[in-house]
């Protein structure tokens, strides 16, 4: 190709990647934009700004209950998945024993499970067996962990296994126990994925819908839910506030997961192994900066 | 965690290795125990409960086909299902479709500071709920927003539900896409250019059959997101559009359990169905590249 028309063909990649981009981004702006808009109906240009609806948002029961009931669900479902998956991940990167690499599939199949059965399910169960965990915390952070959990095994393993098991084995070996080695030696090693595995966890289980609307009474329930639910009913200035407020904390969290992706150089990859664990398998890891 | 117990039979060697069974097991116990109860209640309840007609939340009911009949039967139910797959198959197809191209110029930008930043628009829009992102549409397509003009009548219809579906979806086609090109042999491409084959040969006979297992990972999870989509197809949908899993909700929230039970389990049978569809195509596809004259040729 002559240098020109190499240079054209750089050219109309950029302007095909910066078409790409204004599609992404255009659905998030146009939230944004509008939540700041005196008009009642969103979605041009605004002929005024205000932040009153910000105020309503906030004021807004049901947001401001879904909100705290949000949190507090995201909370108890990171901390019990980053455990238990961080438990589980260990055995398997670390141990040899039968049923490995049943388990290593047992762990990624919820990925394959449309959450809307999970939802269905986990309600039916509830209903038959334990009415009491119907529209709790529990029953809803109970549910979140089979969402949250491949991604944590997944990220979290794919660090162990970038590990050298040498330096606990030495920790061993100079006398530690086995729980202390772990929590000197490998814990600070895996430090960043596990931050970047909970700041993910954490957004997936704040934002989830499809599982949790079967889960409680529509009078109080999540963030998300409550928003969903309105929705369906009417479109209002209110919800395109509290979206814009989804929006910017969102982006928070993505900029410092990216940053502990860096740190960590393969957790990205691991959130691609995630997605992509139900089609690729184990080649999937492979993807993801190399470290330095 | 289990104390060590005193086996003299065994050496120390063998007791080692024991113990350290007996860790393993007990570290992936709880984890796997609680997918386990998940997955057995899901055979079980999702079962049990389509084989009945009457709404019960006693475990055991009288065995009644009835509730079958009428999901695969009744015409509303089966034009459910049919938008289900025809909205799933075009999602798919319009996404990996665009996400073919990202990828491949993605991996062209020289400045990494671009790269980085193009990397971020694409992928952090997984992290903003998809309520949000659907919302985004409605506004964008609604009266008076601005592509409500262009694109008329394209909310609460299946366009618009597509529309939005390829925007949540399209990260998760980018990924997969991205490994496979970066994985292609260096200069294979060259080297059909340099042999003559104009770029139309180029990208039919070289780059699409080496990144084959990409196209067919990426399709996969599409599919499989689009299928079980719930909270966009209901919003942009707006009643008019109905697919598998609002109906399951649908069919809960009008206390027909047993009708919401054998539609979730067609669901799950569908997602199941197109994973393993698919991990044959990837295996074709791979077999594909692995051809003879392919060989070792790095």
């Amino acid at each position: 190709m002559t240098p020109a028309g190499r240079r054209a063909a750089a050219a109309l990649r950029v302007l095909f990647l910066a078409l790409v981009a204004v599609f992404v981004l255009l659905p998030l702006a146009v939230v944004v934009v509008s939540s700041f808009s005196v008009d009642e109906t969103g979605g041009g240009w605004p002929s005024g700004f205000t932040l009153r609806w910000f105020q309503r948002a906030l004021d807004h029961e049901p947001f401001r209950v879904g909100l705290l009931y949000s949190l507090e669900v995201a909370g108890v479902a990171t901390v019990i998945s980053l455990v238990f998956g961080t438990m589980a991940a260990y055995a398997i990167a670390r141990h040899r024993f039968p049923g490995r690499e049943l388990l290593r599939s047992v762990f990624v199949m919820p990925l394959s499970l449309p959450r809307v059965v999970a939802g269905f399910c986990l309600f039916v169960l509830y209903a038959s067996l334990f009415p009491a965990a119907y529209g709790t915390v529990g029953g809803i952070a109970f549910a979140h962990c089979l969402l949250l959990m491949p991604f944590v095994v997944a990220v979290v393993g794919a660090a162990l296994a970038g590990l050298d098991p040498a330096l606990e084995e030495a920790a061993r070996d100079l006398g530690s126990s086995a729980g202390r080695a772990f929590w000197h030696v490998t814990l600070p090693q895996i430090r960043w994925a596990l931050l970047a595995a909970g700041i993910f966890a954490f957004i997936t289980s704040f934002d989830e819908v499809d599982t949790s609307v079967f889960l409680m009474p529509a009078d109080t329930t999540t963030l998300p839910v409550a928003m969903f639910l309105r929705l369906e009913q009417q479109q209002d200035p209110t919800v395109t506030a509290m979206s814009s407020i989804l929006i910017a904390g969102s982006l928070l969290l993505a900029a410092a997961a990216a940053v502990a992706a860096r740190r960590t150089g393969g957790a990205l990859g691991g959130v691609g192994a995630t997605a992509g664990a139900r089609t690729t398998g184990p080649e999937g890891s492979a993807e993801g900066e190399p470290t330095p | 965690m289990t104390r060590e117990t005193p086996a003299p039979a065994l050496t120390k060697e063998g007791r080692g290795r024991t113990r350290e069974r007996r860790v393993a097991y007990a570290l992936v116990a709880p984890g796997a125990a609680y997918l386990v109860l998940i997955f057995l209640s899901i055979v079980l309840l999702l079962v049990s409960y389509s084989f009945r007609t009457e709404q019960t939340s006693r475990l055991i009911a009288p065995f009644d086909t009835g509730t079958w009949a009428e999901a695969l039967s009744n015409p509303y139910n089966l034009a459910v299902l049919w938008t289900t797959l025809r909205v799933g198959a075009l999602v798919t197809l319009l996404t990996v479709v665009l996400a073919y191209p990202i990828a491949w110029c993605l991996l062209r930008v020289r400045r990494w500071w671009v790269a980085g930043l193009l990397m971020f628009v694409i992928f952090s829009p997984i992290l903003v709920s998809v309520v949000v992102r659907s919302y985004g549409w409605m506004l964008l397509l609604g009266h008076g927003g601005l592509l409500g003009g262009v694109l008329r009548g394209w909310l609460y219809h299946e366009p618009g539900v597509i529309l939005a579906l390829v925007h949540v979806e399209l990260p998760f086609a980018v990924f997969p896409l991205l490994a496979s090109l970066r994985n292609l042999p260096p200069g294979v491409l060259e080297a059909a250019a340099d042999l003559g084959a104009p770029p139309l040969r180029r990208l039919r006979t070289v780059l699409l059959p080496l990144t084959a297992s990409g196209i067919v990972a990426s399709a996969q999870l599409v599919f499989a997101l689009t299928v079980s989509a719930f909270a966009t197809p209901s919003l942009l949908g707006g009643g008019r559009v109905t697919v598998l899993a609002q109906s399951v909700y649908q069919n809960i929230q009008q206390l027909r359990w047993p009708l919401a039970a054998a539609q979730a389990l067609l669901l799950l049978a569908i997602a199941l169905a197109v994973l393993a569809l698919f991990n044959r195509l990837s295996r074709y596809a791979d077999v594909r590249h692995r051809s003879p004259e392919g060989g070792d040729s790095r």
